[in-house]
Formats: structure tokens, C-alpha cells, sequence
């Protein structure tokens, strides 16, 4: 499984994902979008302005759900 | 079975009316949407007596921490309370109230100690809902750095208002700072920092209309009260920083409000209008909102919740 957190230093929602996958001790990478390419990269695949998005496998969430973040994982 | 309190809402208030509520051993039940209030989302909170520095999560884990280690205390989340209505009977005998939530589950309390606490205040005008996320965001801790380069505006002449401005001029080419007032109202020092800014350009006696965009958000229309013109502004964010609001729509039917949609409350012992109907926090008419106000105010509540039971017959006669 590929999972892929866009995020920004001051967003709280992007901790508490991060946090998530830690305590689930599942991998992911993270991008931090104030780089533009990864800001671009974002915005492309979420049509979102926001953050955090994650992708997992390709399924693109906008926001942190945790209970949307569980049912894509089977957790 | 009938819970001796109910308590609405797991902000600061909420949590310490549950903490008092459950060592004077009252049956409590506490429903809410989360733990921690509206500071879960502040990157730090440098002011909650007792920590120098936490986060808004971790103020959010220990409040939940706290109220679970508690006896007598049962929680039903995330729920949110959508309808109250009194128990049927002699009204004089207080027999208590009967919840519903959006769960479609009901349940009965003597007492209900209301902490629903606030939510952000939204425009309210054409295109904020189309394109939230897509230009239209509420967090500029979080979003500054998603506009990079580009022009934004900042709704709001506030304290938070100009710290959002403030925040975005770090990543932004050109940030409005748009209010609806004849003069910014927060922080002199704050004030003038966005004065010297060079990118900020402040618009005053301006009410937003509408957010005009096609996938994302292109910009703005307001009334500018100056010279009475419908103006654009091209901008690619919008951040909406006009404050809270009270989270009293379910009550408002039963317990005094103020014009804000505040609960109306004796600050000496928190009862609203209501018998029996105790309130705590933000959702009050308390001028000050802070934390430690809504942890003690809470206290407050739930002390008047058990001088209320031992002073009220029909809980006796259960006893």
C-alpha cells in the first residue's frame, strides 16, 4: 500500500493524521507543500486548495476523516 | 433509566462539569461531538494555567483523558444533541428532560448542564459553500502556503482577522484584509504590524457579496459603503476569519437567549432561565472566553446541578 500525506508545518489536521498512521504503525511519505512541485502534485490529483490530502493507493481524501481513513484501509 | 445530569458538549466546560458532576457520584452522561473544544485546532495554546506550552491536541487528549478516568461517567461519541424536550408530568415536580440526538437515540436527565460551545461564523453569501476547499478556507495556519505567489483576501477585521493576514503575507504576493467595519477593531500592536506591511493593503466599510470562481475560486464582489459601488477584487483564497457563534439552535426554544444566541445564564450559579437547565462555557453569555473561564464556569454548573438534586424531590424519591 502507497499512502502519501500532503501537508504544511502549521496544520494541525495534518499532525493528527500523521499521528494516526504512527499509532496504526502503518508507512506513508510525506510532502510538504510549500514545495511547489508537491504543491502542484496536490492540487492536481485532489482538486483541493487545502490541506491536509491523502492518498492511499490512489484514493484521494481531502481533509482528515479518521473514520473515512479507516473504512479505506480495512482497519 | 434516567441519568441524575446530562452534559452537552466536551470543550473545557463540559469536561470539567463531568469531573465535578462524577466525584459528587451523579449519574453523568456526556455526549458530544469530540474532546477539546475549539482550541483542539490552535498549533499552541500558551495560556491553559498549569502547562506553559501544549498543543491544541494534546489539550484536546488530556481533557478526554481526565473524563474518562472518571466513575460514573458514560460517554456517547461522537453524537450531538438535535432536540430536548421536558418529561411529561406535573411541571412542578421537575421530573426532567428527554434528549435526542443525530443518531436518532434518546435519552433522560434530571438536569442538563449545556457546553456546546461555538463553531466558526461563515459569510454566509453566494459561492462560499461551491468553493470551500477550492479557494475558500478557514484555517490560515494550515492554508498560507497553499497560496504561494498569489493574491488573497482575508474576511474580518478582528484579532484572528489580522493574524490570518499577517499569516499569509509570509507566502502570498498581495493580501486584502477586508472589513466590514469603518476601522480594523483588534490588537493595536498587531495593527500595526499589518499597517507596515508592504503587502497587505487594508479595505474598510466593505461587505463581502459574493465569491465568483469557476473550478476555483477567481475572486470576489463587495459593496464598498464609501461610495456606495459594487466593487470586484481578483483573488485566488478567501480566508473567512468573522469569529464564532453559538451552538444554541437546539435550545433556543427552552432557555433565554441573548441577541447573539448566547444562553443567558446567572453567573453565580450557571442556572439558565430553565429549571434545571444549568449552561457553562462559550455557549453563555460570559464576556470573557477563555479556557480556564469554561473549566470553572463548568464547576460551577455542576455544583448548582447537585445543590439542585439534593433540593429536588422527585430525585429523592428515587434515591
Amino acid at each position: 500500500m502507497k499512502i502519501t500525506i500532503y501537508t504544511t508545518a502549521g496544520c494541525v489536521y495534518c499532525k493528527m493524521a500523521k499521528e494516526f498512521f504512527k499509532r496504526n504503525k502503518i508507512s506513508y511519505e510525506e510532502k510538504d507543500i510549500s514545495d511547489d512541485n508537491a504543491r502542484r502534485e496536490m492540487i492536481e490529483k485532489s482538486n483541493q486548495l487545502g490541506v491536509p490530502v491523502i492518498d492511499i493507493d490512489g484514493q484521494i481524501i481531502a481533509g482528515f476523516d479518521e473514520d473515512v481513513v479507516k473504512k479505506l484501509l480495512k482497519l | 433509566m434516567i441519568y441524575d445530569t446530562i452534559i452537552i458538549g466536551g470543550g473545557p466546560a463540559g469536561v470539567a462539569a463531568g469531573v465535578y458532576s462524577a466525584r459528587k457520584k451523579l449519574k453523568t452522561l456526556i455526549i458530544t461531538e469530540s474532546f477539546g473544544g475549539q482550541s483542539t485546532v490552535a498549533e499552541n495554546i500558551e495560556n491553559w494555567i498549569g502547562a506553559k506550552k501544549i498543543s491544541g491536541i494534546e489539550f484536546a487528549k488530556m481533557l478526554e483523558e481526565h473524563i474518562r478516568a472518571q466513575e460514573n461517567v458514560e460517554i456517547k461519541m461522537p453524537e450531538n444533541v438535535v432536540d430536548i424536550k421536558e418529561l411529561p408530568g406535573d411541571p412542578t415536580a421537575r421530573a426532567g428532560w428527554e434528549v435526542t440526538t443525530d443518531k436518532n437515540n434518546s435519552y433522560q436527565a434530571r438536569t442538563l448542564i449545556v457546553t456546546s460551545g461555538g463553531r466558526r461564523r461563515r459569510l454566509n453569501v453566494p459561492g462560499e459553500d461551491k468553493f470551500k476547499g477550492k479557494g475558500v478556507a478557514y484555517c490560515s495556519t494550515c492554508d498560507a502556503p497553499v497560496f504561494k505567489n498569489k493574491s488573497v483576501a482575508v474576511i474580518g477585521g478582528g484579532d484572528t482577522g489580522l493574524e490570518a493576514a499577517i499569516d499569509l503575507a509570509q507566502y502570498a504576493a498581495r493580501v486584502y484584509l477586508i472589513s466590514n467595519k469603518e476601522s480594523l477593531v483588534g490588537d493595536l500592536s498587531i495593527q500595526e504590524m499589518v499597517k507596515n506591511s508592504e503587502k497587505i493593503t487594508v479595505i474598510e466599510n466593505a461587505n463581502v457579496q459574493e465569491i465568483l470562481g469557476d473550478k476555483f475560486v477567481s475572486g470576489l464582489k463587495y459593496f464598498d459603503k464609501n461610495d456606495n459601488q459594487i466593487k470586484d477584487l481578483d483573488v485566488e483564497g478567501i480566508f473567512v476569519e468573522i469569529g464564532s457563534t453559538a451552538n444554541s439552535e437546539f435550545i433556543k426554544k427552552l432557555v433565554n437567549t441573548n441577541q447573539k444566541g448566547e444562553i443567558i445564564i446567572d453567573h453565580k450559579t450557571g442556572a439558565t432561565s430553565r429549571p434545571g437547565i444549568f449552561a457553562a462555557g462559550f455557549i453563555t453569555d460570559e464576556i470573557y472566553k477563555q479556557n480556564n473561564i469554561s473549566a470553572g464556569d463548568g464547576v460551577t454548573a455542576a455544583l448548582s446541578v447537585y445543590n439542585y438534586l439534593i433540593n429536588n424531590k422527585t430525585w429523592q424519591k428515587q434515591k
